[in-house]
């Protein structure tokens, strides 16, 4: 009995000593994100990936480890707001921020950090306007620049097309507006001419213009969010059903899917994430797979590019704090040393500045599904 | 009251009638509260699950209106995108209706022909309602690119796939409107964790990601309430019902501080805690008693040991106040067991003491049962002495004898005090004794009468020897007053004891006034005083004494009495007084005074004779020498007094001198001038504080006076009458033995006087 007493006074004991441990040990991180209105596609499928990641990330951890806790601010896709936000958590005492989602956001909350000189991981800006800067920000992804090469290439390599039409999305110029002229500049390069893109904003009317165009277009890009790409691609594909359409690795979101009905069948999106990267049996296999499955099961949906960067860039964050003994200084040179690498669940790679390098994946719409094409592959087996 | 042991009273009184309902009380009050609470949270569920059954029957109604009348009315086909966009405007819930063909196209739109051939086969309500003749609701959508949210409906009726839009914003805005003041804080969300509805009033996107995350992650863990990890409100959720037609959960939100209202696991936890609290209290009391019973139980067998007059060891305790107790006990008894000791010592003395006692002594109780007695009563009465505790008086004495103990016993008991008379009673050997009863009433601790104890004295020879005592002392006092002398004595504090019949002449007064008074009543402060002074000594040098004092008698005449003083002994040798005889020496004291005076005058002339002058002159001649004044001496002679003798007869020789003396004696008139007889005819006179002149003055007056007496002298040369010769001398005495040069210096003048022809003075 009286080791039964014993026992229930260490218990007891334990746990309040381990609530109080609890409270000390606590790693306060920001998240800002697009939650609401246009772009709360992607900016909820990063939440789910960090949410997703900070949880797994606590329940490994014992009473005495540190727990890290979230704060989350939903930026409305306005820079302003995004940036009043990160003054605020900056202000609440996070040790660093993950977010935002969107470009345009992007540069605000850069901004910030660097003011403040708080660290400032993104899962998703690929804007090249914060590339190559030695400062407090950081993304787990390629510029954009990368993917629109790519989109640009296969339109103009791999499909032959000599004339484009361009939509995009004016409310997040930094991404949109620096895709289309990447995108422009690589499908122009080189053709004398012969290549042309006409350039049209997503708030304009398609029909207005469209049949205008209709005979003369080999093809559409689209550069906006997954339900205007899914929307602009039904309203062309009601007037021109067999127009060929690409779409920026924005649209990748199932809501592209569903909203865009049987004509998101054959749209063409370029991005740096590999839908179905397993089978290669390497270490990043295993992880990405569990990391899928978890993800569907949680949240009903596949996985796209925002989550999973989403949740890379709380792990590198979250293991850099704790190498780095949770200490603000010096942060970014943890995130940035060879070891964050392990913490990307598809191959990544940070240059010194702070910005990532990323392999480029094709995806075309079959069957309701995002399926990885291999345009090299499909062109052979074309011109067989 | 009853007694309980310690373990009873543990049990019934803490355990049973604290403890045991307390811990009843609370469980019963929280069960009661949580009961409550979740009664009032499930009326307002079911209120909440019953409204939105209506909002979604009313819209399955509504939809299902539209599509009878798509199918029964005939609607010209460009009407029908009106008559939706009209139904729209009537109905505020819908934000828009749409008709799908059963590929999922839209054909007819409330939006107009903008949205007809809208592929909608992708969403997942749509090919349900496609697939299957029911009602089919989706979770939250964003509605095309203006990024509002809604949630749609879908019905396959016939070949028409009906679909209703609802604006969450309005939906929100119509239930709460229904649902104002019932405090309820409820969330209604989509299957993937989208908020629906919610009462709450303050709702924001990252609150609505707050609770999103809490849902996922609780259905996940078996609605187990995992730590938080996102910053939020601190919120506690509760999934509390289920919309059965649409799949969607209903939660009830609550602070987390107020979060215990429905969580029962928290109660669970308070209760687990108060039965684990309320076993531990059992448990410590309940080990606390035993450990006290225990060392109880060591603390009775020390009382035990005592009680056996064995002293016991020291053993461990469990409890140290225990332990300081039973060290106290132990001491305790220590002094016990020494106490017992010495009192069956002392019991064993005194009755010892009792048995050497030659007396007869007894001691019974208040109802006069004997209780014990010494060897000398029970042999006085003739039983054993073990024998008699236990017997009454009337068990060892005849009736009427014990009648009258019996009533003396009673009432010394009464008085309580001590009782002393005397009796007769018949010994064993028949010899009638006198003897004398002391009793008194012996007390317990507190004063209360216990019994009687009794001694008895057997005064036989004693009144014998009294009664001898007294004959001799009344010889004594008759002898002592047949002594002339007046004796008295005294004890040592100077009282008077006794005296005799010439005492009482003496001082007067009776002698039954005398006995017990001090001296100084007797005889007066002053001699007394000294007397008792006198009797200190006395007492002190213990010799016999001898005093002599001037006393007044009776008659208040003085008297010169001596004290013949000794210290008188008792039988033991101590001091018992002083015993005085008084004589009167006063006629003695007279003669002596008498025989002295005739020492030293002369018979015939009445004037000092030589021995007389030499002791006065002496005295005077010494106070001279002390005060260094001039003394004078006259020697003086009768001419040729032989032949006067043998003229006139020795007779008238002597009447002349006799003559002649007196008149020198009235020539020094000073009372400090001394004249004597020196011998024969001759004369000396001693004159203090006088010079030679001033001598010879007196002595030229001595001689005139002398000579004008005219005594006849018939053979003289001198006229026929009698003349003298004086030679005198002087000096400032400077020693003191110059008295007799100075005699001698007289005595030659006065030879000188005579050799110049006699009658004349010389010096």
């Amino acid at each position: 009995m009286k080791k039964v007493i014993a026992i229930l006074v260490v218990v007891l004991s334990g746990l309040f000593l381990c609530k109080g441990i609890s409270n000390r040990n606590t790693i306060s991180i920001g998240v800002i994100t697009t939650l609401s209105g246009e772009g709360s596609s992607l900016g909820t499928a990063v939440l789910n990936g960090i949410a997703m990641a900070a949880e797994e990330f606590n329940k490994d951890k014992k009473f005495y480890e540190k727990k890290v806790i979230l704060t989350i601010k939903d930026d409305k896709n306005d820079p302003k707001e995004a940036k009043e936000s990160a003054e605020e958590l900056i202000d609440a005492g996070v040790v660093a921020i993950l977010g935002p989602a969107l470009s345009e956001v992007g540069i605000a909350v850069s901004k910030v950090g660097n003011k403040r000189e708080r660290l400032i991981i993104s899962p998703t800006v690929s804007t090249t306007k914060l590339s190559g800067k030695d400062d407090y920000f950081i993304r787990v992804t390629p510029s954009v620049n990368k993917n629109a090469v790519s989109l640009a290439e296969i339109s103009r390599d791999h499909m032959d097309m000599k004339k484009i039409l361009l939509i995009y999305n004016e409310k997040n110029l930094a991404y949109t507006e620096l895709f289309k002229d990447k995108y422009i500049e690589k499908f122009t390069e080189n053709s004398n001419s012969e290549n042309l893109v006409y350039i049209k904003n997503s708030s304009e009317k398609i029909a207005s213009y469209f049949t205008k165009i209709k005979d003369e277009v080999d093809g559409v890009v689209i550069i906006a969010s997954p339900i205007d790409t899914a929307e602009i691609t039904q309203k062309i594909k009601k007037i021109k059903r067999d127009t060929q359409i690409l779409a920026s690795d924005w649209a990748y979101h199932q809501d592209f899917i569903t909203y865009g009905g049987r004509y998101a069948e054959g749209v063409y999106i370029a991005l740096n994430y590999d839908d179905a990267y397993f089978g290669k049996k390497s270490s990043y296999d295993e992880r990405f797979k569990n990391f899928k499955t978890n993800y569907l099961k949680k949240f009903k949906e596949d996985p796209n590019n925002g989550s999973l960067n989403g949740y890379e860039s709380f792990n590198i964050l979250a293991y850099a704090l704790i190498r780095n003994k949770g200490n603000i200084e010096n942060l970014k040179k943890e995130v940035l040393s060879s070891e964050s690498e392990k913490y990307f669940l598809q191959p990544g790679k940070f240059d010194k500045y702070g910005d990532c390098e990323r392999e480029t994946f094709v995806f075309q719409v079959k069957n309701k599904k995002f399926k990885k094409w291999n345009f090299r592959k499909s062109r052979i087996s074309e011109k067989i | 009251m009853k007694k309980k042991s310690l373990k009873d009273f543990l049990f019934k009184k803490i355990v049973l009638m604290v403890i045991l309902p307390m811990f009843i009380i609370s469980c019963a009050s929280i069960l009661i509260s949580v009961n409550s609470i979740r009664t009032r949270i499930e009326r307002k569920n079911r209120a909440v699950i019953n409204m939105v059954d209506h909002f979604v029957e009313h819209n399955e109604d509504l939809i299902m209106q539209v599509g009878e009348v798509f199918s029964e009315k005939h609607i010209d086909e460009s009407e029908k995108n009106n008559y939706l966009s009209t139904l729209v405007k009537t109905h505020h819930i819908l934000g828009k209706i749409e008709i799908l063909d059963l590929k999922g196209v839209v054909k007819y739109s409330s939006l107009g022909s903008e949205k007809i051939g809208y592929d909608m086969s992708n969403f997942e309500f749509v090919e349900k309602a496609i697939e299957k003749d029911e009602y089919h609701w989706s979770g939250v959508m964003q509605s095309s690119s203006d990024g509002t949210q809604e949630i749609m409906l879908a019905k396959r009726l016939g070949k028409n796939i009906l679909v209703g839009y609802v604006n969450i914003e309005n939906l929100n805005t119509i239930l709460k409107e229904s649902l104002k003041n019932t405090g309820s804080k409820m969330v209604v969300l989509d299957n993937s964790g989208n908020i629906i509805f919610y009462d709450i009033d303050e709702m924001n996107s990252e609150r609505k990601s707050e609770i999103k995350y809490k849902y996922i992650s609780a259905l996940e863990n078996n609605n187990s309430k995992e730590e938080n990890f996102i910053k939020g409100r601190d919120t506690i959720i509760e999934n509390y019902g289920r919309i059965e037609k649409t799949g969607w959960d209903i939660l009830i939100i609550e602070d987390a501080g107020r979060g215990f209202i429905f969580l029962w696991d928290f109660y669970k936890e308070i209760v687990f805690f108060i039965s684990l609290f309320t076993l531990v209290i059992i448990y410590i009391s309940y080990s606390v008693i035993n450990r006290l019973l225990e060392d109880m139980k060591r603390l009775k067998a020390i009382s035990e040991k005592v009680s056996e007059g064995k002293m016991p060891k020291i053993k461990e305790y469990e409890i140290s106040e225990t332990e300081e107790l039973a060290h106290k006990f132990l001491v305790m008894g220590r002094v016990v067991l020494e106490r017992e000791n010495n009192i069956k010592e002392k019991a064993v003395f005194l009755q010892n003491l009792l048995d050497t006692i030659p007396s007869p002594v007894f001691y019974k109780d208040k109802n006069h049962v004997y209780i014990g007695c010494n060897k000398a009563f029970a042999e006085y009465i003739g039983v054993k002495k073990e024998e008699l505790p236990g017997k009454g008086v009337y068990d060892i004495s005849p009736k009427h004898k014990a009648d009258l103990y019996k009533e003396a016993d009673d009432k010394v008991l009464e008085a309580g005090g001590s009782q002393i008379y005397q009796s007769k009673v018949i010994d064993r050997d028949g010899k009638i004794k006198d003897v004398k009863f002391y009793k008194s009433v012996f007390r317990d601790l507190n004063g209360k009468k216990n019994g009687i104890i009794g001694v008895i004295l057997d005064i036989t020879n004693l009144k014998e020897a009294i009664r001898t005592a007294e004959k001799k002392e009344r010889m004594i006092e008759i002898l002592l007053d047949t002594v002339p002398l007046p004796i008295y004595y005294q004890d040592k504090d100077g009282k008077y004891i006794n005296c005799n019949k010439a005492f009482e002449e003496l001082v007067g007064i009776k002698k039954d006034k005398i006995k017990g008074n001090l001296q100084e009543e007797i005889w007066g402060e002053k001699l007394a005083g000294c007397s008792a002074k006198r009797d200190i000594d006395l007492l002190k040098n213990k010799k016999h004494q001898k005093s002599e004092h001037n006393i007044k008698d009776k008659n208040g005449e003085s008297r010169i009495v001596v004290f013949d003083k000794s210290l008188f002994y008792t039988d033991e040798g101590e001091i018992g007084g002083i015993i005085g005889a008084i004589s009167d020496i006063t006629d003695i004291r007279q003669m002596q005074e008498e025989l002295k005076v005739l020492s030293i005058k002369d018979s015939l002339t009445g004037i000092y004779n030589r021995r007389g002058f030499e002791e006065m002159s002496e005295r005077i001649f010494k106070e001279s020498l002390r005060n260094k004044k001039t003394v004078s001496i006259i020697m003086l002679d009768i001419d040729k007094f032989k032949l006067y003798n043998d003229h006139y007869g020795h007779q008238a020789g002597d009447e002349c001198l006799k003559k002649i003396a007196e008149k020198l004696e009235k020539s020094c008139k000073r009372p400090s001038d001394i004249v004597g007889r020196y011998g024969g005819e001759e004369f000396i006179i001693f004159l203090p504080d006088t010079t030679l002149e001033g001598a010879r003055t007196v002595a030229e007056k001595i001689r005139k006076n002398i000579e004008n007496m005219e005594i006849e002298h018939v053979k003289s040369r001198h006229g026929g009458v009698v003349t003298v010769s004086l030679g005198i001398a002087a000096t400032v005495p400077k020693n003191e033995y110059e008295m007799d040069k100075l005699i001698g210096k007289a005595d030659k003048m006065l030879y000188q006087a005579k050799e110049l022809g006699r009658n004349r003075v010389e010096g």
